[in-house]
C-alpha cells in the first residue's frame, strides 16, 4: 500500500477509534459503569467480532492488514507511556500506611487466583494449548495465574472515589491491596516474560542477573537523578520542554533495557514512574503532560488493537463458551474468594470483606495489557486470548453493580450519620463556590425556630468526577472545606464540612439531607439573573426531588439588620417562608412585614382574617417572638406588588405558591418573573409534608395573644397591568 | 501478631509447594501438536489426488481448529485423537468437523506436512507451513491474518 493511502487509511482509522471510544465511554458512565468499559468494548466492536462480521468487506477496507502493524507499533507505545503514568500514581506512603492486614488481604488476593488459575490449566492444557515453543506447561500456568492475579488499580480507585468509599475502611484497604497487586503483578510479569524467553537455565539466571542490576541502576542512579529533576522543577516552577524530554527519554531508555534484558518493556516503563519522588507538583505537572495524549489518543488505539487480536468467532461451540465460563468462575473464585476469606480472617465483617473481594476482582485494562503480551510472546492461544478478553470485561462490568449490591455507599453514610447525630436543627448547605458559602452559612445559622436552641450546620461539598478516568484522583478526592478555600469563611463557625465527588449533584444533595435528618435544606443561587431560570438547573432538581424543606437564597447584597418582607397568601410554602423568616428576623433583631396582596375582584374579609390569623399563631409564642407587621394590599398582580414593595427591604422571604410564579414550570422565565425582578436579596422556600406544621389556626381557635399591628394598604394604588 | 506472621508465612509455604506440585503434575502433559498458522500447498505431483491450490490458514487453540481454504466458508474442526505415523518420528492427528474430517501428518514441531481432507473439500496434498501463529516473529507483530 503506498505510503499515501496508508496515511489516508491510518487517520480514518484512528478517527474512528477516538469517536467510537468516547461514545462509548460516555454510555457507560451514564450507566454508572467505569469509562475503560465503554473503551474495551469500543475495542471489540470494530475487530473481527462485530464490525468484521457485519460488514467484512468493509472491515477490511478501513483495517487492512498493511496498516495494522502501525496500530499495534502506536498501542505499544501507548501502553508503555500508560504503564509509566501507573507507576507515577503509586504511592508507596499507600502501601506503608495500612499494616498488615493489607498486606495479608493483598497476599492472599494474589496467591489465591494465581494457584487456581494455575490449577485450571492442569486441566485445559491438553485442550486449549498447542504444542508451541513458547507453550511449555510451566509458561502457560505461570502466565495465566499472574493474568488472574491483576486488579486494575485505577479502575478500582476510581469506582471507590466515585462511590465515596475511598476513605471507609474498605475503601482504604481495597486501594492499598490494590496498589500492592499493581506492584507484584508486574514483577509476577516480568518473570513470566523471562521465563517464557529463556532459552534453557543458563539463560533465565543470566535474565535474573541482569534484571538485578537494572534494579540496582534504576535506585542508586536514576532515582537521585530524578530528585535533581525535581529540584530543577522547584525552581524554575514548570515543566519545561527540555526536562519533558529527559523525563520521556528516560522512560523510552529503561523500557529499552528491559525489553533486552528479556523482561518486557513495560516494567521498565513502570518501574522507571515507581521510582519517581511522589507526593509532589513535579509528579502531577509531569503527569498531565503526559496523561491526556495517551490517555485520549493512544490508550484508544491499544484497545482498537486489542479488539482487532479478540476473534470471539473462534469460540464456535458450546465446549468453548463452557471453558469461557470457566475461566471467568475461577478468576472471580480466587480473586473475590481469596481476597474476601483473607478479609474475614484478619477480622472485617462478612459484608466488608466481600466489598473488598469484588472491588479486588476489577480487572479492566491491565488485564487487557498482560493479554496482549501473553499473545505476543505465543504462551496463549488466540481462544484463550479471547475467553480472557471477555473475562476481564465481565469482572470489570460485574463489580459496580455487585458492590451496590453487597455493600451499598448508603451503608457508609449511614454508618458516619449514626457517629455525627446529634438532636439539632440541621441545616445542610450545599456549597458549590467558595464566596457563596460565608454569606449561605451565616444565613443558616440563623435559621433554627428558637435562637437558644442547638443547632448543626452541614457544609456539602460536591464536585464532580474529573474526566481523568485512569488517574487515581485520591488527592483531588479529598476534602477542601475546611483546608481549602473555604477554610477561613467557615473556621470558628460551628460547621461540619462534608465532601464527595459525585456523578448526580442533586440526588447526592437529597440522599445526604434524608441521611443526615436534615430539617432544610439551603442553597445558593450563582448564575446571572437575566435570561436563566433561577429556579432551574440543579435548584429545580433538589427542589423537586428533595424529602426536606429546600430555601434557595438569591443573594443580592444581604444585609441582615434591614426588615424583612414575607409575601404571604396563606400556603403551606408562604407558611414555611414565615417561620423561617421569623427565625432570621429574631436572630438579626430585623423587623418583619407579612405583606397579604389581595386582588381587588377577590377581595373578602374572611381571607385576610386567615391570613392574619396564621400570621398570629406563628409569631405567638413569646420565645419566638419578633416585632412583626401584617399589610394588606389591595392588587390585581400580586407579584408586581411585591416587587414594588420589596425595595425598602433586606430580604424578601417567600413561598413557591403557585400565585407568585414560582410554583409551577420552574424552567419558565415568566413564572420566574418576581424572582428575577425582585431589586433585593431573597429567600425562596418550599415545604416539603415530612416535617409538621404548626396547626391550622382555623381548627384552633385558641389562638396567641398577637402583638402585631395590622396595617391596611387598601388605598395603595395597583399598577397599571 | 507472631500468629499472625506464621499464618502468613505458613500462607507462602503452602502456595510454593503447591505451585511446586502443580508444575510437577503439568510437567507431565501435552498438549496438541501446533499446526496453527499459514500453510503453501505444494504443487501436486504427477497422478496426485488434490487440486487444492495455494494457501491455507489453519487457526488452532489446542483441540479446536478452523481452516480458512480460499474464499471458502471456514470449516470448524475438533482434534479426536492422535497416533503415530508409519515412520516413529511422525504424528497423525485427526481432526472432525460436522460436515469434513482432516488427517495431518508430519513431524511434531515441523512444518511440512502430508493433509488429507474429506467432505464438500477433498483431497490429498502436501504442505509447508510460512508462518507460525505462535510464537509470533520476534518483532511482536503479532497480527493474526
Amino acid at each position: 500500500m503506498p505510503t499515501g493511502d496508508l496515511l489516508l487509511v491510518l487517520l480514518l482509522q484512528i478517527g474512528l477509534i477516538m469517536a467510537l471510544s468516547r461514545i462509548m465511554g460516555w454510555l457507560c458512565s451514564r450507566l454508572r459503569q467505569p469509562q475503560v468499559m465503554g473503551e474495551m468494548i469500543a475495542g471489540i466492536m470494530l475487530g473481527p467480532s462485530l464490525f468484521g462480521l457485519l460488514a467484512p468487506r468493509l472491515w477490511s477496507a478501513v483495517f487492512p492488514e498493511a496498516s495494522i502493524n502501525i496500530l499495534n507499533i502506536l498501542s505499544q507505545v501507548g501502553v508503555i507511556f500508560f504503564l509509566f503514568l501507573i507507576g507515577l500514581d503509586l504511592d508507596p506512603k499507600l502501601i506503608r500506611s495500612r499494616g498488615h492486614e493489607a498486606v495479608i488481604i493483598s497476599h492472599a488476593s494474589i496467591i489465591a487466583p494465581f494457584l487456581l488459575g494455575a490449577v485450571l490449566v492442569l486441566l485445559v492444557y491438553p485442550q486449549l494449548f498447542n504444542d508451541a515453543p513458547a507453550m511449555r506447561f510451566s509458561a502457560v500456568a505461570l502466565f495465566i495465574g499472574a493474568s488472574m492475579s491483576i486488579t486494575a488499580f485505577p479502575v478500582l480507585a476510581r469506582i471507590l472515589t466515585e462511590r465515596n468509599l475511598h476513605k471507609s475502611k474498605v475503601g482504604a484497604v481495597a486501594i492499598t491491596c490494590a496498589a500492592v497487586d499493581d506492584i507484584t503483578a508486574w514483577c509476577m510479569l516480568a518473570v513470566v516474560v523471562g521465563v517464557a524467553r529463556a532459552r534453557g537455565v543458563s539463560g533465565g539466571l543470566i535474565t535474573s542477573l541482569l534484571a538485578g542490576v537494572y534494579v540496582a541502576v534504576m535506585y542508586l542512579l536514576i532515582r537521585p537523578l530524578l530528585r535533581r529533576c525535581q529540584g530543577y522543577f522547584d525552581r524554575s516552577g514548570r515543566v519545561s520542554q527540555h526536562l519533558l524530554a529527559g523525563i520521556i527519554l528516560l522512560v523510552l531508555a529503561s523500557a529499552y533495557a528491559t525489553e533486552r534484558i528479556g523482561i518486557h518493556a513495560l516494567f521498565g516503563a513502570f518501574l522507571m514512574g515507581a521510582i519517581m519522588p511522589k507526593g509532589t507538583r513535579f509528579v502531577r505537572a509531569l503527569t498531565e503532560k503526559i496523561e491526556d495524549f495517551t490517555v485520549v489518543f493512544l490508550l484508544p488505539i491499544f484497545f482498537a488493537y486489542t479488539g482487532l487480536r479478540t476473534q470471539i468467532g473462534v469460540l464456535n461451540s458450546p465446549l468453548l463458551w463452557t471453558y469461557a465460563l470457566l475461566f471467568i468462575a475461577v478468576a472471580s473464585l480466587g480473586k473475590l474468594g481469596g481476597s474476601a476469606i483473607a478479609a474475614r480472617l484478619v477480622g472485617l465483617q462478612w459484608r466488608e470483606a466481600i466489598a473488598i473481594g469484588t472491588l479486588m476482582n476489577t480487572r479492566g485494562l491491565m488485564e487487557l495489557v498482560i493479554l496482549n503480551v501473553g499473545l505476543n510472546l505465543g504462551v496463549i492461544t488466540v481462544a484463550v486470548f479471547a475467553m480472557m478478553v471477555i473475562m476481564a470485561i465481565v469482572t470489570t462490568a460485574l463489580t459496580t453493580p455487585v458492590l451496590h449490591w453487597v455493600y451499598p455507599a448508603s451503608m457508609e453514610w449511614e454508618k458516619r450519620a449514626d457517629q455525627a447525630r446529634v438532636k439539632a436543627f440541621t441545616v445542610l448547605v450545599p456549597v458549590s463556590l467558595p464566596e457563596s458559602a460565608g454569606p449561605l452559612v451565616r444565613l443558616a445559622q440563623s435559621l433554627a425556630p428558637l435562637s437558644d436552641a442547638p443547632r448543626q450546620i452541614i457544609a456539602l461539598y460536591l464536585r464532580r468526577p474529573s474526566d481523568r478516568i485512569y488517574r487515581t484522583d485520591l488527592d483531588e478526592a479529598e476534602v477542601p472545606i475546611g483546608q481549602g478555600p473555604l477554610a477561613s469563611v467557615i473556621a470558628g463557625l460551628p460547621v461540619e464540612p462534608i465532601a464527595f465527588t459525585s456523578r448526580d449533584i442533586p440526588s447526592d444533595i437529597a440522599r445526604v439531607a434524608r441521611i443526615r435528618q436534615a430539617d432544610i435544606i439551603l442553597m445558593g443561587y450563582h448564575k446571572p439573573v437575566f435570561g436563566q431560570a433561577i429556579l432551574g438547573g440543579t435548584v429545580h432538581r433538589v427542589l423537586t426531588g428533595s424529602d426536606n424543606d429546600v430555601a434557595i437564597f438569591v443573594n443580592r447584597g444581604y444585609e441582615s439588620h434591614k426588615p424583612i418582607l414575607v409575601p404571604y397568601l396563606g400556603g403551606k410554602h408562604d407558611r414555611l417562608a414565615l417561620e423561617l423568616a421569623g427565625s432570621i428576623a429574631r436572630s438579626n433583631s430585623a423587623a418583619i412585614t407579612v405583606l397579604h396582596v389581595v386582588p381587588p375582584d377577590r377581595a373578602t374579609a374572611d381571607k385576610t382574617l386567615h391570613a392574619q390569623s396564621v400570621v398570629q399563631r406563628t409569631f405567638a409564642d413569646p420565645k419566638t417572638s419578633a416585632a412583626v407587621q401584617f399589610k394588606v394590599i389591595h392588587d390585581p398582580s400580586p407579584a408586581v406588588a411585591v416587587v414594588r414593595e420589596s425595595s425598602e427591604y433586606g430580604l424578601v422571604v417567600i413561598g413557591v405558591e403557585e400565585q407568585w410564579g414560582l410554583e409551577s414550570q420552574l424552567f419558565g422565565w415568566r413564572q420566574q418573573w418576581i424572582a428575577n425582578q425582585c431589586p433585593v436579596s431573597m429567600l425562596i422556600v418550599r415545604k416539603h409534608a415530612r416535617l409538621g406544621l404548626p396547626p391550622d389556626p382555623q381548627e384552633d381557635s385558641a389562638a396567641g395573644e398577637p402583638k402585631i399591628t395590622s396595617t391596611d394598604a387598601a388605598s395603595v394604588a395597583p399598577p397599571a397591568a | 501478631m507472631y500468629r499472625a506472621m506464621a499464618a502468613y508465612v505458613l500462607m507462602l509455604v503452602l502456595a510454593g509447594a503447591a505451585l511446586c506440585a502443580i508444575l510437577a503434575l503439568g510437567s507431565r502433559l501435552t498438549a496438541p501438536n501446533d499446526l496453527a498458522g499459514v500453510w503453501v500447498i505444494a504443487p501436486s505431483a504427477p497422478g496426485a489426488e488434490s487440486t487444492l491450490r495455494g494457501s491455507f490458514l489453519f487457526k488452532q487453540s489446542g483441540r479446536f481448529a478452523m481452516l480458512y481454504l480460499d474464499d471458502r466458508e471456514p470449516v470448524a474442526l475438533t482434534l479426536h485423537g492422535r497416533t503415530a505415523g508409519d515412520d516413529a518420528t511422525l504424528a497423525r492427528l485427526y481432526f472432525e468437523g460436522q460436515a469434513a474430517t482432516l488427517t495431518a501428518t508430519g513431524a511434531p514441531g515441523g512444518d511440512d506436512y502430508e493433509f488429507q481432507l474429506t467432505g464438500p473439500i477433498a483431497g490429498l496434498f502436501r504442505a509447508h507451513r510460512t508462518w507460525r501463529t505462535y510464537p509470533p516473529a520476534p518483532t511482536a507483530s503479532a497480527t493474526q491474518p
